[in-house]
């Protein structure tokens, strides 16, 4: 277990980056960077292959060791000199962006200052003081590997020529990207001239030629010089246009006119207008007890299906009914159910019900025994009610095996004797549990009638060519006027037809003008 | 005259539940709360009386000689409820670990033979307009491979992030599959609609018909 | 109830924003109307979208989501079966 030197929480072997705080762990070999997964010694603070902090800023520099200071760019020790040192700035155009900074960081006195900061200070001076190395550059000179090597000096210069020759005319630079210009091209100015005006405030007094606190923002922390820099003539134009973009007061949005109160009283009287348009989409066709959807309901395929399913049963044969849903479901349902055991009874076959639900078992009891008056079957002799069944795979299966056993009916002595099975399920997950327990290991034939909300879920079992798993489907309160339709005897759910052919032109009304709306306002506000 | 009792009690109910459309209000708290009770009751009851009673009881009650395997269930159940205590909750791990067997094992014998088997075998037909019986079905039958394909796919998250022609492929699958899968939203979220218009629909017919006698 | 949120829903929520959202909305339309009588009515086109909709897209969606949780299942009752994952409790048999 390594433990991370940062925040002392232990990590596993192995490990380059703490749990915890996310800190580099200091391995046996050294400090991986997170940047460039260099590996560094020890003792670095920066990573010697890109320059990306390893220390984490919460650790006070006095707590840093100072010895990578010794930079090599004398633009940025130049700058940072005595009070005395600082020269008053000529114009404050440059300033002016940064009041706000100046008046932030003018509060805090500057005798007060910490004394890492201190050290800081005077570590440049030391340096500046002590006799000239052999490695420390000039101002604004390149290290020798920095340098544009001979055979590239040509093509610059080239490059140069054709612009001149195309007349393009010179951008104008602003004042901080001139100071960015490396100091060897002669005959441009002193990078003290144009640099504008050295920073009087802050931990950069007294450098020149600093950006603005503006392009600031995205400048990743590097020890390296800056190389040299040369841009194609457009890239000046568009610096420009970026100046003076960021430098341009914000204007104020033009929502913020809108009154708000305008707003939130559209968006409740929308509120209840829709409210009402689905609430008279339901309640006006039942009123009027129109009709025209019997007349016009087509019948899908998989409707038709089940009915064929259930229509070529022979005679006195043992269907298994499952009633698998839940009052929330039951306004489905329920009419689902009424159709297919009318239906049923009207083929002369004997029912077994079940149910996997609790209520299920109650709300089928009421539909069965309705139905079954109406059509003069015993219970008892003609169909049966085992009730609820509980305890998902397991208890169905003991239901479908016991059937021959001591707790079985008479009806059946085993589950391949069922000629059909009709499960009418609430929840998509009680048509796979019927599919997977008993009709996949029993090859007993199934159909389904499903909510609405499970039919997409079931229909793959519907639509499978290469093997029977659903002979028919039926969806919903539709699923269930189809029915009615197609065995000729109408009731609840062909009645419905008209209120749901209403709400759902109303929903998709809904749909097209809050799109409207939404374009419509997006194309104004443009 | 129950049966009238019934319906306005019913209807009352519904009309509180439709209030929550005004407002988060008390009665529509006291109706929700009246719906929880009622069917974990119910549920208690169904299960007592049409399970525990026929299947663990009566047989129980019969003479040693032949309810004695009846012992077993009725004891991993009691320990089943030891679960409620956290001290003696380990009690009830065998009574669990049972259950859980034995529900792992048909669902794995379920999902096989149910599920995956028969479905791949769906996804493997055939794409020849002479056999697939007309052209339209033959179109059907690519569209649905290449979506089958094309959503399992897009579920595939642990391919490297470079590039290759491997990632090159995964990737041109997962997009098709990222259609398909809209158009099977969009679809899915069509019928759940549906389902509640035809629910809410039932419940004006019981409102307008069994209550107020408006509709025939 | 949920009919009228979901009434408002679709006035608010279904913005074409892009493509996708198209797609979407565009499948949510065509099954609506083709599942009523109204559809036919409007068009014979209607119905049919919804059929080829409903059969073929979706179908093979569904399918590979079947698909998908079918093998999930497998996994996760050999783990149980193994010992390696004991959802009641207790820590795996065969963790590391």
């Amino acid at each position: 277990m390594i433990n991370c030197p940062h925040c002392g929480a232990s990590n596993k072997d192995g490990s380059k980056f703490c749990g915890d705080c996310g800190q580099p762990l200091i391995t046996r070999n050294g400090v991986t960077c997170p940047m460039c997964d260099n590996l560094n010694p020890p003792s670095v603070t920066a990573c010697t292959n890109c320059g990306a902090r390893l220390i984490p800023v919460g650790v006070t520099p006095s707590e840093e060791p100072l010895e990578l200071l010794e930079v090599e760019e004398g633009a940025v020790v130049e700058g940072v000199e005595g009070e005395d040192t600082v020269a008053e700035p000529d114009d404050r155009g440059e300033s002016e962006s940064l009041e706000e900074f100046a008046d932030v960081s003018e509060a805090e006195p500057e005798e007060a200052m910490p004394p890492w900061l201190e050290k800081l200070r005077e570590l440049p001076s030391e340096e500046a003081a002590s006799e000239e190395e052999a490695t420390r550059l000039a101002p604004g000179e390149l290290p020798d590997w920095l340098e544009v090597p001979p055979e590239f000096e040509e093509v610059l210069s080239e490059a140069g020529r054709a612009v001149e020759e195309e007349g393009v005319p010179r951008a104008e630079i602003p004042s901080w990207l001139e100071a960015l210009r490396p100091a060897e091209e002669e005959g441009v100015a002193e990078p003290g001239e144009l640099a504008g005006p050295p920073e009087r405030t802050g931990l950069l007094k007294g450098i020149r030629g600093t950006l603005g606190i503006e392009p600031i923002l995205a400048i990743p922390p590097r020890a390296a010089s800056l190389p040299a820099f040369s841009a194609p003539p457009h890239a000046y134009e568009h610096a420009e246009v970026f100046d003076k973009v960021v430098r341009e007061p914000a204007r104020p949005s033009a929502e913020v006119v809108r009154p708000r109160s305008l707003e939130t009283l559209v968006a409740s009287t929308m509120r209840w207008i829709i409210y009402l348009i689905v609430a008279t989409a339901v309640v006006v066709p039942i009123l009027r007890g129109s009709n025209w959807a019997e007349a016009n309901m087509p019948v899908t395929a998989s409707t038709m299906a089940m009915y064929d399913a259930i229509e070529d049963l022979p005679a006195d044969s043992v269907v298994l009914v499952s009633h698998d849903y839940d009052p929330g479901v039951a306004g489905e349902m329920i009419p689902q159910a009424k159709a297919v055991v009318g239906h049923l009874m009207r083929r002369q076959v004997r029912l077994i019900n079940v149910s996997l639900t609790p209520e299920g078992a109650r709300l089928s009891r009421e539909v069965v025994d309705e139905v079954a008056e109406a059509h003069g079957y015993e219970y008892g002799d003609d169909y049966l009610s085992l009730g609820y069944v509980v305890g998902v795979e397991a208890g169905l299966r003991s239901i479908v095996e016991g059937f021959g056993g001591p707790g079985g009916t008479d009806f059946v002595d085993r589950i391949e004797d069922v000629a059909l099975v009709v499960e009418f399920a609430g929840a998509p997950e009680y048509v796979r549990l019927w599919l997977e327990q008993v009709q996949a290991p029993y090859g007993v034939p199934m159909v389904a009638g499903v909510s609405a909300t499970a039919d997409p879920l079931a229909r793959p079992y519907y639509r499978n060519q290469a093997q029977h798993q659903l002979l028919g489907l039926m969806t919903g309160l539709v699923g269930a006027a189809e029915y009615e339709r197609r065995a000729g005897h109408p009731g609840l759910a062909l009645a419905s037809m008209d209120s749901q052919s209403m709400v759902h032109i109303a929903m998709v009304l809904l749909v097209l003008v809050g799109n409207l709306a939404y374009l419509g306002g997006r194309l104004r506000g443009k | 005259m129950s049966e009238v009792l019934t319906v306005w009690i019913a209807a009352i109910l519904t009309l509180i539940v439709y209030s929550y459309l005004l407002a988060d209000n008390p009665l529509y708290r006291l109706a929700e709360h009246l719906f929880v009770g009622s069917s974990v009751g119910y549920a208690a009851v169904v299960i007592l009386h049409n399970i525990l009673r026929p299947r663990l009881l009566e047989p129980l009650a019969q003479d040693a000689g032949v309810g004695w395997p009846y012992i077993i269930p009725l004891f991993l159940g009691l320990l089943l409820l030891t679960k409620a205590r956290t001290t003696i909750a380990w009690l009830g791990n065998s009574s669990l670990a049972f259950l859980f067997g034995v529900g792992a094992a048909l669902a794995i014998g379920g999902a096989l033979l149910g599920s995956f088997l028969p479905q791949i075998q769906a996804s493997w037909v055939s794409i020849w307009p002479a056999t697939a019986g007309s052209v339209e079905a033959a179109v059907d039958n690519v569209c649905l491979a290449v979506g089958t394909i094309g959503t399992l796919a897009y579920f595939y998250f642990t391919m490297g992030s470079g590039r290759g022609a491997r990632n090159a492929l995964i990737r041109f699958w997962a997009t098709v599959g990222k259609w398909v899968m809209l158009i099977t939203f969009g679809a899915i979220f069509g019928n759940r609609i549906m389902g509640y218009v035809s629910l809410l629909i039932e419940r004006a017919y019981f409102l307008l018909g069994d209550w107020l006698g408006l509709v025939g | 109830m949920l009919a009228f949120y979901v009434a408002r829903a679709a006035y608010r929520g279904f913005r074409l924003r892009s493509l996708e959202s198209l797609a979407f909305i565009a499948a949510v339309i065509v099954v609506l109307l083709g599942q009523v009588p109204v559809g036919s009515y409007l068009s014979e086109f209607v119905p049919a979208a919804k059929e080829w909709i409903l059969d073929v897209p979706s179908t093979a969606g569904v399918r590979g989501i079947i698909i998908g949780v079918a093998l999930g299942t497998i996994a996760t009752g050999v783990r149980v079966l193994m010992g390696i994952d004991r959802p009641y409790g207790g820590e795996g048999g065969s963790s590391q």
